[in-house]
């Protein structure tokens, strides 16, 4: 059901549209992808495991093996979730009147509308994160974050084509997933001090314009170097 | 109706995108560099001029298809400013004609390039996007290749 939507969104070539063979994002009401709706209501008290599956299958009336309709087991489970997330998190997106809003207003609400997803799994998320950290694992891992990440950034209006493209990732990545990884331990009432924690890390860089003139600011510095050697071995003044 | 594109062939299209983006950084740069040098000469200043306009605007081009299909800018792009500014201001310090040799040979290049990719484009059919895509690399090509014979009506061949 959600793929359908998900490319709807989308423009033709986005990266998000690539099926890559082993990531695939799941067919629109394969069976597959009903198990894993079916599984996510248990995750809070399984955890991201086999049995959340299982119990999955029985609420389907299916038998108990058939949570090997997900190939990957949990992993499946939980790039369901994630992929589910970041295109709900679009869709909320996409309500609001964007036009309205500034640049960092609208990363920050894309940041916390992704995070608001993640409440209800948070006791168990930690779990999920060591289980997408094992090495057979990162590629899927780091894919769904750069799918978040460039979707956030696309949502944000920003269509840079340079260095900056790289920069505002890579900063925004390391926004985004040191303030999961507080989100697991923060006790604070309605998760104030996770809020807290974004605001403050956006602020840190709220540099993102400089950063990214940095680098340009090298290029330029290349460039005159090479204006330099010449102008020296030529005399030639431009 | 609008056919979907096959994964295959939509990473192809985003390496295609990257590297016209690339191609076109490099080029923009090439004549940036040509022009620093040569913008007094009487005959080729207002030429180069000409061509970097061109090449301007298919870099501007580039970048927003780069920036709507969501595809990955190529990540040595401070590589092929520098470099294309260095073989522009070189090549013009070594004379006119060896500038447009130069240009002539660069030209030839991307020309076959882009008739390449039109190729590739041309076999799949009944989408709009690509449709689009196809012209703009048309038009493109046939404005290289009119770069192409500039240079070589302005002597790029006595070198």
């Amino acid at each position: 059901m959600f793929l359908n939507q998900f490319i709807k969104n989308k423009k033709l070539f986005s990266t998000c549209t690539i099926i890559k063979s082993k990531y695939k994002p799941f067919e629109t009401d394969s069976p597959t992808a009903k198990l894993l709706e079916a599984s996510l209501k248990h995750v809070e008290q399984e955890s991201w495991t086999i049995n959340a599956l299982r119990r999955g299958c029985i609420d389907l009336d299916l038998p108990e093996h058939c949570h090997r309709l997900a190939e990957n087991g949990e992993v499946d489970l939980i790039n369901y979730f994630v992929r589910k997330s970041t295109i709900d998190m679009t869709n909320e997106m996409q309500k609001l009147d964007l036009n309205q809003m500034r640049v960092t207003q609208k990363i920050r609400k894309a940041c916390s509308i992704r995070l608001e997803l993640l409440q209800p799994y948070i006791d168990t998320w930690q779990d999920a994160l060591k289980v997408m950290a094992k090495p057979q694992n990162v590629p899927a891992s780091l894919l769904n974050l750069s799918e978040l990440i460039d979707e956030m950034w696309y949502l944000a209006g920003d269509r840079s084509f340079d260095m900056n493209w790289y920069s505002k990732r890579a900063l925004l990545t390391g926004v985004y997933t040191s303030t999961e990884w507080y989100m697991t331990q923060d006790k604070s009432p309605n998760f104030v001090d996770t809020y807290n924690f974004l605001d403050r890390r956006l602020q840190d860089v709220g540099t993102i314009g400089k950063t990214a003139s940095d680098i340009k600011g090298t290029a330029e510095f290349f460039k005159k170097t090479v204006q330099g050697i010449i102008e020296s071995k030529s005399g030639m003044k431009f | 109706m609008n056919k979907k594109l096959t994964p295959k062939q939509i990473e192809m299209i985003h390496s295609m995108l990257r590297v016209d983006q690339a191609g076109e950084i490099g080029a923009d740069s090439i004549y940036k560099g040509q022009h620093y040098i040569l913008k007094n000469n009487q005959t080729l200043g207002p030429l180069i001029q000409h061509m970097w306009d061109q090449e301007k605007h298919h870099l501007s081009t580039m970048n927003k298809l780069v920036a709507e299909h969501r595809v990955r800018p190529s990540l040595l792009e401070p590589v092929w400013k520098t470099a294309g500014f260095a073989l522009g201001t070189m090549s013009a310090l070594l004379g006119k004609e060896s500038a447009m040799a130069l240009t002539e040979a660069v030209e030839t290049v991307i020309g076959e390039h882009y008739n390449d990719q039109i190729r590739e484009l041309l076999l799949i059919e009944g989408v709009e996007e690509i449709d689009e895509l196809r012209e703009i690399i048309k038009k493109f090509r046939d404005e290289e290749l009119e770069h192409l014979n500039l240079a070589v009506d302005n002597d790029s061949k006595t070198v």
